[in-house]
């Protein structure tokens, strides 16, 4: 809304309850993701950041390793999103707070000038998911997060009772399990399309697939075809209309887009990049 | 130099000495309390009271300083209000009216690029303000009606626009859209709020940050007959500490003021720190180091949480504005340290929790002392009123709730009994535990005299009384607008009746609140107060 015509800064929410590995995740996109970041935490004693990525120190700022920043902002979550375009990261990154609905903090981005959802993540740590669930104070909180995420990254996936079909009853998002809290960078942010980004998976993460669809045809059609595609977790891409029109593609699991391109410039090339999941 | 203040009664809440006629003062401080026989003889005798009656001064143990903000806005509320400056603003009673109130408003300021009302609340008129309702106060300048729960605002299609919100707005519940597909004008929580107001350049007009919106809000105070308002909920940040430092040393400043530190969710170690820097600055007028955590929304506006596990209309359970886990670190180190900690907990739900988890504490941890006051806790019945007697904990009703929201109550949120069973105050008392009331300024007036009044009678906006049996007798009413809030703040050793060794602070009223009828006790006229020793007339 309103960007003036500068491009929006893609914005990734990580949400889940406390203690499920949402700052474990956010490290590890720091480490992997290819982008300068901005990550935005409630606060550095919760969220603590890898001591090798950080460079220097000021206050609520850390400068991190790669141009990446980490600010802690407490409960001021909008005055700290209104900022942002001030220091032009190529990606921000919100870790919210533990019992707070990822939903809310979605649409303040998409509300914010500047600001593009690009997904909603939520965290959640196999071996006690269930015991939070089943919580009498915070259990529909709970479940309320997981039926808000596009994407779900499942820590201790082996330690879930019900296993990955047993989580699929709170969520109609692709689940990501982990043992470690490392997932593809590609899954979680979008493969790199014209732009810096994580590089391409390779052979060693045995997780997920990636296939390029050919961008040709009908817009919705293309889409339609990408989302039929079994375990799809991440799409991203260019559709080359027959009407001469470009439009641009985006799936993080269950938040789908596709609308005309509309930038000046030369025209990307059509295809679309996807990961599933094997 | 001793002065003697002669009234026609003084209430003075001293169970050893009741009733007096006589006060004498040194040096702010109360000296001599009772009759002429018992007064200092070296005294100049102040006669200006002779017909007027004087109580402790008032303690608002729960406003917000904000509300000076807010006055700098047109008021658009469905009850009569009084500024600052003591003009008397009647009801909006209708969405028109309100709408024709901000179009006036509007025209009588042309040098402002907005429009903005505050204190709509769509519950009394069956629907809510909207952008076809806005458009009518302006077609060009963006106009923005903040709603009385401050959780929503409604705005006009200019203001749309240069949101640029008309055309493409985002799928979210947050922008309701009507049948054309386009947003209705309600930009509904503080996900969608906050944004817009930033970007229209408003949060500096509604977040009180400087002197002038201070001063409209100790001017209100003065009015009310308050000399100790808490601001509950304050960032203490750097300027603002500088600026209520400056202020509340200035000779005719007219109260004193409590802000407790509102927690951002860190850690309770450095809660507490920020908390400790900011009371080295403590003087007799600006007491600060009190913590404050909102752990749950409102029940009027369906975010509080309760144990029903929904509302009476359907509307899902609340939601949490802080973890559990944050809730117990606070109440742990506070516990072992004997700090002070102030819990927002609407919902019974969210009462039952800090209980639970103070419960825990206590018997795991160690204990220096339980200072914890429940603030609203409007949800507690008998069994919760029990428990919290049993740990020390103390509560802070939000009885002001009977009279503007009670029949919503009855009628959509918890339903007709458990709205009797709100605001609890009879049962609380009976039970032994420190009972303060309070109006949440800007939510409801800060008016320590209404509040009795809604205390003593439970009487709806409609007139019905409703849950007679939790009414309070005069006498307690005045307790909880004095005594009780001056507990909840760790000042009852100052403030809160008058008797020997505490600070001269009163109330001066035209009539006797124990003695008229009690249905009228929200009429009493207020002459002005008497803070510090210092004689401060209501409008001066």
């Amino acid at each position: 809304m309103g960007d003036n015509g500068a491009t929006p800064v893609p914005v990734l929410v990580v949400g889940g309850y406390l203690g499920a590995g949402k700052t474990t995740l956010v490290n590890h996109l720091l480490r992997a993701s290819g982008q300068r970041l901005m990550v935005l935490v409630n606060d550095f004693g919760q969220s603590v950041i890898d001591a090798q990525l950080i460079e220097a120190s000021d206050g609520d700022v850390l400068q991190l390793a790669g141009g990446c920043v980490c600010c802690q902002i407490g409960d001021e979550l909008s005055a700290a999103l209104a900022r942002v375009a001030d220091t032009a990261p190529e990606r921000v990154v919100i870790e919210t707070s533990g019992v707070a609905q990822p939903a809310a903090v979605a649409t303040m981005v998409s509300l914010t000038t500047g600001l593009q959802l690009d997904a909603v993540v939520v965290v959640a740590d196999g071996e006690r998911i269930d015991e939070l669930l089943a919580d009498r104070y915070v259990g529909d909180i709970v479940a309320a997060q997981l039926a808000q995420a596009d994407l779900v990254v499942l820590n201790r996936a082996e330690e879930t009772s019900g296993g990955l079909a047993g989580l699929a009853a709170w969520t109609h998002a692709p689940v990501l399990p982990t043992i470690d809290g490392s997932v593809s960078a590609s899954a979680l942010v979008g493969p790199a399309v014209g732009g810096r980004g994580p590089a391409d998976l390779g052979p060693a993460d045995l997780r997920f697939n990636t296939l390029r669809l050919p961008g040709e045809g009908d817009p919705a059609t293309v889409l339609a075809a990408v989302q039929a595609l079994p375990g799809l977790v991440r799409a991203k891409g260019f559709v080359h209309a027959a009407d001469g029109t470009v439009h641009v593609l985006q799936v993080a699991g269950r938040r789908a887009s596709v609308a005309p391109w509309v930038r000046p410039g030369s025209v990307p090339p059509p295809g679309v990049l996807c990961i599933t999941r094997r | 130099m001793v002065t003697v203040f002669r009234a026609r009664a003084i209430r003075t809440l001293d169970p050893a000495r009741p009733l007096a006629d006589h006060v004498a003062v040194d040096g702010g401080r109360i000296v001599a309390v009772g009759g002429a026989v018992d007064m200092p003889a070296e005294a100049v005798v102040d006669d200006r009271f002779a017909a007027h009656v004087l109580v402790p001064g008032f303690v608002e143990g729960h406003a917000h300083l904000q509300v000076g903000a807010m006055w700098q806005s047109c008021y658009c509320g469905r009850f009569a209000r009084t500024g600052p400056d003591g003009t008397r603003w009647e009801d909006a009673d209708s969405i028109d009216a309100a709408v024709e109130r901000l179009g006036r408003w509007g025209a009588a300021h042309p040098e402002d690029d907005l429009i903005v009302g505050w204190g709509f609340d769509p519950i009394y008129f069956g629907r809510s303000c909207l952008r076809a309702d806005l458009d009518r106060v302006s077609s060009d300048r963006p106009v923005v009606m903040f709603h009385a729960s401050l959780h929503i605002v409604s705005v006009n299609t200019a203001a749309l626009v240069r949101l640029g919100l008309l055309d493409q707005p985002p799928a979210t519940d947050s922008v309701p859209l009507g049948a054309d597909g386009l947003p209705t004008g309600e930009l509904r929580g503080p996900e969608a709020m906050y944004p817009a107001i930033a970007q229209l350049g408003l949060m500096g007009r509604v977040m009180a940050t400087n002197d002038e919106a201070y001063r409209v809000a100790a001017a209100l105070a003065r009015r009310a007959g308050v000399t100790t308002m808490a601001d509950l909920g304050s960032g203490y940040g750097t300027e603002q500490l500088d600026a209520l430092a400056r202020l509340t040393a200035e000779a005719d400043w007219p109260m004193r003021l409590v802000p407790t530190l509102l927690s951002d969710g860190r850690p309770a170690t450095a809660m507490f720190e920020k908390a400790d820097a900011a009371a080295a600055r403590s003087t007799d007028m600006l007491r600060l180091g009190g913590l404050k955590i909102v752990l749950d929304g409102s029940i009027q506006g369906f975010t509080a949480r309760v144990r029903a596990g929904e509302y009476v209309n359907g509307k899902p359970n609340g939601l949490w504005y802080k973890p559990p886990e944050h809730v117990r670190e606070v109440l742990a180190q506070a516990v072992a340290e004997g700090r002070q900690v102030h819990i927002h907990t609407n919902g019974d739900q969210a009462s039952e929790l800090v209980l639970d988890l103070l419960d825990d504490v206590v018997r795991t941890g160690p204990v220096a002392a339980v200072d914890v006051t429940l603030q609203h806790a409007q949800l507690m019945d008998e069994g919760l009123l029990r428990r919290a007697a049993a740990l020390g904990v103390k509560v802070n009703l939000f009885v002001n709730h009977v009279f503007y929201w009670g029949e919503a109550h009855a009628a959509a949120t918890v339903g007709e009994e458990r709205a009797a069973q709100m605001n609890a105050c009879a049962t609380a008392l009976r039970l032994g535990l420190t009972v303060a009331i309070h109006s949440d300024e800007p939510v409801t007036p800060m008016f320590p005299l209404f509040t009795m009044w809604c205390a003593v009678n439970r009487r709806t906006h409609l007139g019905r009384v409703l849950g007679p049996d939790e009414c309070l007798t005069p006498a307690q009413a005045l307790g909880a607008v004095t005594l009780g809030p001056a507990r909840t703040l760790g000042l009852d050793d100052e403030i809160g009746s008058i008797e020997v060794g505490k600070r001269a602070d009163f109330t001066v009223l035209d009539a006797d609140p124990l003695a008229v009828d009690p249905t009228t006790i929200r009429d009493i006229g207020v002459w002005g107060t008497v803070c510090a020793g210092r004689v401060l007339p209501a409008g001066g």
